[in-house]
Formats: structure tokens, C-alpha cells, sequence
């Protein structure tokens, strides 16, 4: 159990691609951190180097208070799971899991009862004698987690653990990784691309775009105050609404259709800016009034337990979840954008206002 | 060329791994072969005495030697007879094979036989069976009125090497073939039978086309081997008579070099040879690289 | 149309049989020849079936030799062929096998240098470079000698190829897993790599005792000691006697016990056979 720092972190590849830049976070003790972001924007790439597979060629990465960046994988205390599991396949299950405790020299009588309690930790106990392509994905992934536990690592790393699930177990795994880990207690670092698995897993979510982070903080803070316009399309599902605006002066904001709503915004600057509200954020209005917006109903996708509205306002299309119901009939609607729950981003860069 | 995105780090080990590889290579193949390219480039007395430099003088030699232009024939004869007997007998039985439900392991089973034979006892088997006075086949032959004799004849000299050589290269040329012809999808022989085409028509308008790359391939791999490994068939047999009949380029290489003693003459046709063995592989390894972006 | 079907049927089996024969054919008149009495063929007579003297035959070649041909026992060139092709096929693999690993998992300098000189030893085989290769080998005095015999044939960038095509269909991760338990570079080759690349081993074993069984040209250049003679070179010894005392019998058992042990080879291992072959090649 330990934390990890990294400090001014980057990687330029020889040939010249920086692949990441001045990457700072603190990973406090026991806590689960997730790196999130779209594929190529280097989560995967730092965490291989927090785990000593990828050279670190600038600042410094520290687990508990050692500088690692000059230490093997073996010797950083730390354990990884892989996306494709990486299990040995000409290994039992039970050697799979001992392999690196043999190698580290540790006494047979130790291994065997590390291996055992981890197989019974994950109910993996019964297929400790079999090869691994006798195993099915989910028992697999189980075989995974147990290496990394045996080795009882300061962190716990894992790369895109769940994607070669099907989405029943990967919502059951989800929720046993993140039980194993309060239990065992230990620090872990966890790279998705799938925002479910961010927002349902993280203590704290890492959205990386470009080799940058884009932003740090609590599930709730990234879902309810996105930094960017970036974080803001990317996390959240259906993705929030950008809507091309200009602040004409004293918070009064002209919309796409010659709609226009006044905001008590007073900060803003004249000029065209970006409005983002989610589709779950937006009101449905029982009739037209100086506060509403008129939308024509271009689709409506029935979800069982609720709709997902696609509509446009103007030319610009707005996704709407609604939270009341609504004259399914009706081919054209009126909306109130609550004032409270209005996101604006800078035309230029997207960074919050 | 790719490497692999995990290496190790260390600072000798890679070095003491290839080293057993580089220097076996070092010594027995590419000294010499440049030893062969600065031969070629020399003319020497038999006796090893005195050595003089003469330019291109070996080459120009070669090809105004009418021996050498006859080796030349003699060998493009006996590889595209080769290759044309070898694959067509192997595509048929492979095709066949293909067909049948019951018994394709045995029959793919008994036609690797040949591969396990050595060129020069295959040589000697059929050198054997032709012989024309103990020989089966001679005797045979004899029958209708002709009378076999390869100690005498060129061509049937010719003839009984080409049969040899194709014997052995019928199982390497069936295997691929009969992998070839169960790589093709099912379903486009389906829908061929669908669309009624005869089993003939079938094999001409569908199957042949799709079999063109292992074609190709084979072709390749057939020449090669009707080029360079078939000294022992000929040395073992008829040794490149009679008189010169059936002297192909290897034969004549070997023979100018350890009985001829014409160690410059030698040398500039072990160059050819290498020349043509490098044009080979170049078309070989484009052929593999238009496979792989397929 | 089941009525056609069933004509194509027979035809097919008809064709394969007739395949079938010509394939054997050759090797079945070896066996007969090779089992009956010498005054056979002075006769001319020939037969189909084989004669009554196979074990006399073989028990003479093998344990005597062939006194007018002044030939060692078979038995000694049969376990000379034996350890040409071990020794060929164990040292192709060896030295292929570190190679590749160091050309696969290791970035150094001169690693596209050694490539390149590994790649071009493809395009070179031995019968086109063979007089100065004999005389390398002449100058380190190991005419008449195993490491002769062996060493000149074990360079092979195929095999080197086979294996780094192996290596690189290994996935990535299991490299960087066993670097997470602590495995070096040796330990990776001996844990991971050597039990993964298992079948392509045995399977270019099998083609590389026949490719060594079957050498020819090489043993002939440089043996001139029967203590040394291989059975295939040995062969051709029997046939230029036989041109005027015709041996036919010993002939073919000669050549019968040369193509036992490979084909025995084949026959025993045919899956790896036919895996290695269709691998080596692509």
C-alpha cells in the first residue's frame, strides 16, 4: 500500500512524438484512480510507465517515497492486469499465478498459500489445475486479478481490464474489482476508455486528451463541472449539448433560430461562446412562453424506462432525455434551459468560462 | 523491419546470441562467396602457380562457350520439364484428393513419400528401373518397339532425370497444392454449383484462378530446386552424360572445379548462379509481400 | 445426377490409385530387387515380387559391407548420416533459435547488420558457392571430420525466419508480464519463449533431419576416409561398380536402408511434418 506521485511526468518517443507532457497527480493511499480519455491520448502509455514498461524521459514517478524511474517492473511493487490477461498458456492456473513469487525467490510454502488464498478471494479455487484456454473470459479475468494479488503489490495497475467482456459480466466485474480493491485496500490505477466504467468505478477520474490531463477530480465534479468542452462531450451519455451561442451584452445570449434567453452571467465577455446543458438538464415546458424554446422532434428513442429525444432547435440538434413524460404525439416542443444547469465553454479552446 | 514494442536491455547478451549464427555465416558463407566473386575476376594455372587479374574475361569466356551456352539449354530444359511435370501430376492428384470423402489421409499419407527420399537415391531408383537391361520400365518400353537406352541417348538420359526430379518434388508441390485448395471458402464452390457449372468448367473458371498465387509459388520453388538441388540426381546417375546431354549449370560448376581445375571459369559460373539464385528470391519475397497485404 | 456422382467418385479413387502406384512404384522395385540373389539380374530376369534372400542381403551390407566396392558396413554409414542429421537439425535449431530471440526481443546496434548478414545467407546455397567453401573448410582441417560435415550446413536464415515469425506472433503482453514476475531475458527464453515455440521446433526438426539425411554433395567433397561416409553419398560408390559387376541387389538395399530412417521420419511424425513444410516455406 503506498502512494504514487507523478511529478512533471512526460515521454517523448525517439522519433520525436511526445506522446505525453507534464502529466502531475497525486494518488493518495487506498485510492482507485481511473485514466480516462479517447484511444492515442497516451492513458494506456502512462500507465505502462508507472509499471516500468515504458521508459519516463522527463520528471520524475514516485510510489511511497522511492523515485522508480530507474527501477524494473519487478522491483516497483506493483502488479498489472492486461487487457488481453496475458496469461501464460502453457502454465496451470495455480503456476500462472506463482510465477512471479518463484521468481522472486519466496519460499514454496508461501506461494501455496498466497495462491490459495487468492483463488478462494476470487472462487477461482477449483480451476487451479487447469490450462488457461480451458477457462472462459470472465474465469480468465479472475486468473488475472489473482496473479496481481498474490504478488500483494503496493499498486494495483490495470489496462482496459474488462473491454474483451460481454457487457452482462463486465457490469458484474466492474463492481468486483472495485470491492476486491476496498477490501484489499490498495492503491489502484485503472485505464478505461469507456466513461461508464470511469464514472461508476473512480474515486478520482484522470480525462486525458492529447498526452495533457484535462482535468482531475471526483466522478461528480468531471460529470457536473467539466473543465472543457472535451470533458464535457466526453464524458456523460448521451454526450451533453454544445450549442453555438454570441453574448450580445448584460447575460443575453442569442441561440441557433433566432431564440434568445438571458442568463444572470454577467461575467461574460461579448462574443461567441460555446453553451453546453445536458440532455437530462433540459425541462419540458407545458406551453409556450417568453422563457421557452421552440424544437421540432426529429426522433424519439425508446428506452423502456424513459426516451431520448433528438431534436433541433434552429439548425443545431439537441439531445433530450426528459425526466417528466411528454405528449408523444407532438411534433414540436418547448424547452426551458434552467439557468443553474448552463455550462459555457470558450468558442476557441472550449475551456469553461 | 518491426521489432517488438517490449525489449529487453542488455549490454552484451544480444551480441554473444547471434554470435554462433554470424560467425558460421561468416565463415562458410559469406568469405566464400566473395572468394567466389574474386575468383571470378582471376585466371589461375592448374597448378596453382600464378594468378593473374582479367577483368570480366571468365564471363566473356562463358558466354562464348558453346559448352557452357549448351549447359545453359540444358538446364531451362530440364527445369521448366520438370516444373511442368511435377505440378501438373500434383495439382491433378491434389485436386482429386480434394474431392474425395473417404481416404484423403491415406493418400495424402503415401504422397509425402517421395519427399523423404534423398535426390540421389531417387536418381538411382529410376536409373535403376530404366536400366536397359534389368530395368522395368526399359523393359517395358522395349515392348512397343522402342529401344530405351539413356548410356546412349541424350534424350532419354534427359528424360529418365526429369522423371526423377519431378518424382520427388510431386509430394512438396501436392501438399501445397492441397492446402492451397482447402483454403478456398467453401461457399464460392457452392455458388458455382449453383450457377451449374460442370465439375470441369468448375475447376477452370474458379478453383484454377483462386490456386494462381500457390501456382505461382510452387513454380518458384519448383525451378530452384530443378536449378541447384539436383546435382545429386545427376552425379549419382548419369553423370551429365552421355557426352554432354544432361550437364546442368550445378554439375557443370562442380565438375570444372574439382576436375576440370578451371578455378576462375568455375568461379564465374558459381556468380551466375548466385545472381540467378538472388533474382529468384527477390521474386519469391515479392510474391510473399503482395500475399500478405491481401 | 447420384448416379454421376458416384462415377466421379470411383474415377477420383481411380485417378488416386494409379498416383498411389506411381509414388510407390519405385521404392517397391528397390524392395524386391534388393531381396533377391545377385544371379537374379545376370539372368534378367525380372520379378515383382520379392525373393527369398532379404536377410542375407541385408545382414551382409549391413555387417560386412560390400567387399568389390571395398564399402564399410552400412551400419557405419548409417550412424554417420545419423549424426550428420542430428547434428544439423539440433545446431540449425540452436543457433537459430538465439539468434531470432536476440534479433526479436533486443534493440542493439548492428542488429540490422546481423539481419541482413543472416537474410543473405537465403540466397546462397552451398552447391553454388561450393569451391571455396570447400576450401575454407580444407584450411580449418575439418575435411573428414563431423564439425565438417555439420558446421557449413547449420547456418540457415530460414529457420531463423521460421522462429522470428513465431516470436513476433507471441503478444507483447506476455513479455511485459513476465517482466512484472521478475523474469529477465534468459528466464523469459527458457519459461515462456522455448515452451511456446515447442511445435514449430518439433516440426522444423523433422524437416531438417531430412534435409541433412538426404545431403549428398557435401559429405561426397569432403570425406575421403570411409569412417566418415554417409549413406547417401555411399550409394553412388555401389552404382559405379555395378556398371561392370552388376550388385543390383546390394545396390537397393543400399538404397533401401538410406530412405528407412527419413522416411520413417515422415511417416511417424506426418502432422508436424506437413506443418513445418507449408511453415519454413511461407
Amino acid at each position: 500500500m503506498a502512494t504514487l506521485k507523478l511529478i512533471n511526468a512526460g515521454k517523448t518517443y525517439p522519433n520525436g512524438f511526445e506522446a505525453l507532457s507534464n502529466i502531475n497527480l497525486d494518488v493518495k493511499d487506498g485510492e482507485f484512480t481511473v485514466l480516462v480519455g479517447p484511444s492515442g491520448c497516451g492513458k494506456s502509455t502512462l500507465l505502462r510507465m508507472v509499471a516500468g514498461l515504458e521508459e519516463v524521459t522527463t520528471g520524475d514517478i514516485m510510489i511511497g517515497d522511492r523515485i522508480v524511474n530507474n527501477l524494473d517492473p519487478a522491483s516497483r511493487k506493483i502488479a498489472m492486469v492486461f487487457q488481453n490477461y496475458a496469461l501464460y498458456p502453457h502454465m496451470t492456473v495455480y503456476n500462472n499465478m506463482a510465477y512471479g513469487l518463484k521468481n522472486l525467490g519466496t519460499p514454496k510454502e508461501e506461494i501455496r498459500e498466497r495462491v490459495n488464498y487468492a483463488a478462494k478471494l476470487l472462487g477461482i479455487e477449483e480451476y487451479l489445475p487447469r490450462r488457461p484456454r480451458q477457462l472462459s473470459g470472465g474465469q480468465r479475468q479472475r486468473v488475472a486479478m489473482g496473479r496481481a494479488i498474490v504478488r500483494k503489490p503496493d499498486i494495483f495497475l490495470f489496462d482496459e481490464p474488462l473491454s474483451n467482456l460481454d457487457a452482462k459480466l463486465r457490469s458484474q466485474m466492474r463492481i468486483e474489482i472495485r470491492k476486491l480493491q476496498r477490501e484489499l485496500a490498495v492503491t489502484a490505477m485503472y485505464v478505461t476508455h469507456d466513461q461508464v466504467e470511469a464514472m461508476t468505478m473512480a474515486d478520482t477520474i484522470v480525462v486525458l486528451s492529447d498526452g495533457h490531463i484535462e482535468q482531475i477530480g471526483t466522478p461528480k465534479q468531471i460529470y457536473h463541472h467539466p473543465n472543457s468542452t472535451f470533458v464535457a462531450e466526453f464524458i456523460g451519455s448521451p454526450p451533453m449539448n454544445l450549442l453555438k451561442a454570441t453574448h450580445t451584452g448584460n447575460g443575453t445570449i442569442s441561440l441557433p433560430g433566432d431564440n434568445k434567453i438571458t442568463v444572470d452571467r454577467k461575467d461574460l465577455a461579448d462574443g461567441e461562446l460555446l453553451l453546453g446543458i445536458r440532455p437530462e438538464d433540459i425541462e419540458i415546458a407545458a406551453k409556450k412562453s417568453a422563457k421557452t424554446l421552440g424544437v421540432d422532434i426529429e426522433l424519439v428513442e425508446e428506452l423502456g424506462a424513459g426516451n431520448i429525444l433528438h431534436t433541433k432547435l434552429g439548425t443545431s440538434p439537441i439531445v433530450i432525455s426528459p425526466r417528466t413524460g411528454f405528449d408523444t404525439e407532438k411534433q414540436q416542443l418547448e424547452i426551458k434551459l434552467p439557468d443553474a444547469k448552463l455550462h459555457f465553454f470558450a468558442s476557441g479552446d472550449g475551456k469553461r468560462l | 523491419m518491426r521489432t517488438k514494442r517490449v525489449t529487453f536491455r542488455h549490454p552484451w547478451l544480444p551480441y554473444l546470441l547471434v554470435l554462433p549464427q554470424l560467425i558460421i555465416t561468416v565463415v562458410f558463407f559469406i568469405w566464400p562467396a566473395s572468394q567466389a566473386l574474386y575468383q571470378s575476376v582471376l585466371q589461375q594455372d592448374p597448378f596453382g602457380l600464378k594468378v593473374t587479374f582479367v577483368g570480366m574475361d571468365n564471363f566473356i569466356e562463358l558466354f562464348h562457350d558453346p559448352l557452357y551456352l549448351a549447359s545453359f539449354k540444358t538446364t531451362v530444359i530440364f527445369a521448366s520439364a520438370t516444373a511442368f511435370l511435377s505440378l501438373s501430376l500434383a495439382l491433378l492428384l491434389a485436386v482429386v484428393a480434394d474431392s474425395v470423402v473417404k481416404g484423403k489421409g491415406f493418400y495424402q499419407g503415401v504422397m509425402i513419400w517421395p519427399y523423404a527420399v534423398a535426390p540421389a537415391v531417387a536418381g538411382v531408383l529410376w536409373w535403376f528401373m530404366f536400366n536397359p537391361t534389368v530395368g522395368i520400365m526399359a523393359y517395358v518400353i522395349d515392348q512397343t518397339g522402342y529401344k530405351w537406352n539413356h548410356f546412349l541417348n541424350g534424350t532419354d538420359a534427359m528424360i529418365l532425370i526429369t522423371i526423377s526430379a519431378a518424382w520427388k518434388q510431386i509430394s512438396y508441390n501436392f501438399l501445397f497444392f492441397l492446402a492451397g485448395l482447402q483454403a478456398i471458402p467453401k461457399s464460392l464452390i457452392e455458388a458455382a454449383a449453383i450457377d451449374a457449372a460442370g465439375p470441369i468448367k468448375r475447376f477452370w473458371t474458379i478453383i484454377f484462378p483462386l490456386l494462381s498465387p500457390t501456382t505461382f509459388f510452387l513454380l518458384v520453388v519448383n525451378i530452384v530446386f530443378a536449378f541447384f538441388e539436383t546435382f545429386a540426381i545427376v552425379h549419382a546417375t548419369t553423370a551429365g552424360g552421355p557426352g554432354q546431354d544432361t550437364t546442368i549449370l550445378v554439375y557443370k560448376v562442380w565438375r570444372d572445379a574439382f576436375e576440370a581445375l578451371d578455378l576462375g571459369g568455375s568461379a564465374a559460373q558459381s556468380v551466375i548462379l548466385m545472381i540467378i539464385v538472388i533474382a529468384m528470391t527477390v521474386i519469391q519475397f515479392r510474391y510473399i509481400e503482395r500475399k500478405v497485404e491481401y | 445426377m447420384a448416379g454421376s456422382n458416384r462415377l466421379l467418385t470411383i474415377l477420383a479413387h481411380a485417378i488416386l490409385i494409379i498416383g498411389v502406384i506411381v509414388v510407390l512404384f519405385p521404392i517397391w522395385v528397390a524392395f524386391v530387387a534388393s531381396t533377391h540373389p545377385g544371379e537374379t539380374f545376370l539372368s534378367g530376369e525380372l520379378s515383382l515380387w520379392p525373393g527369398n534372400q532379404m536377410i542375407e542381403n541385408y545382414s551382409l551390407i549391413l555387417g560386412k559391407g560390400m567387399k568389390i566396392a571395398s564399402a564399410p558396413p552400412l551400419w557405419v554409414m548409417l550412424l554417420n548420416s545419423l549424426i550428420m542429421a542430428m547434428g544439423i537439425a539440433i545446431g540449425k535449431i540452436f543457433i537459430s533459435l538465439l539468434s531470432a530471440f536476440a534479433i526479436v526481443y533486443f534493440n542493439f546496434r548492428f542488429r540490422m547488420t546481423a539481419f541482413w548478414m543472416i537474410f543473405i545467407t537465403l540466397m546462397l546455397p552451398v552447391e553454388v558457392r561450393i569451391l571455396p567453401t570447400y576450401e575454407v573448410t580444407a584450411n580449418l582441417g575439418l575435411l573428414n571430420s563431423y564439425p565438417g560435415l555439420i558446421l557449413p550446413l547449420i547456418a540457415s536464415a530460414t529457420a531463423t525466419f521460421l522462429f522470428r515469425q513465431v516470436f513476433m506472433t507471441i503478444p507483447d503482453e506476455l513479455t511485459e508480464a513476465s517482466r512484472i514476475d521478475g523474469a529477465g531475458p534468459i528466464k523469459f527464453f527458457f519459461d515462456i519463449l522455448m515452451p511456446l515455440s515447442r511445435t514449430n521446433i518439433a516440426a522444423l526438426f523433422v524437416i531438417l533431419f531430412i534435409y541433412g539425411w538426404n545431403q549428398y554433395l557435401w559429405p561426397l567433397l569432403i570425406t575421403t576416409e570411409d569412417r566418415y561416409a554417409t549413406i547417401v553419398m555411399g550409394i553412388k560408390r555401389m552404382v559405379e561398380v555395378a556398371d561392370s559387376i552388376p550388385q543390383w541387389h546390394m545396390v537397393m538395399a543400399t538404397a533401401i536402408l538410406a530412405l528407412i530412417p527419413p522416411l520413417f521420419v515422415v511417416i511417424s511424425m506426418q502432422k508436424l511434418f506437413v506443418r513445418g513444410l507449408t511453415e519454413t516455406e511461407k
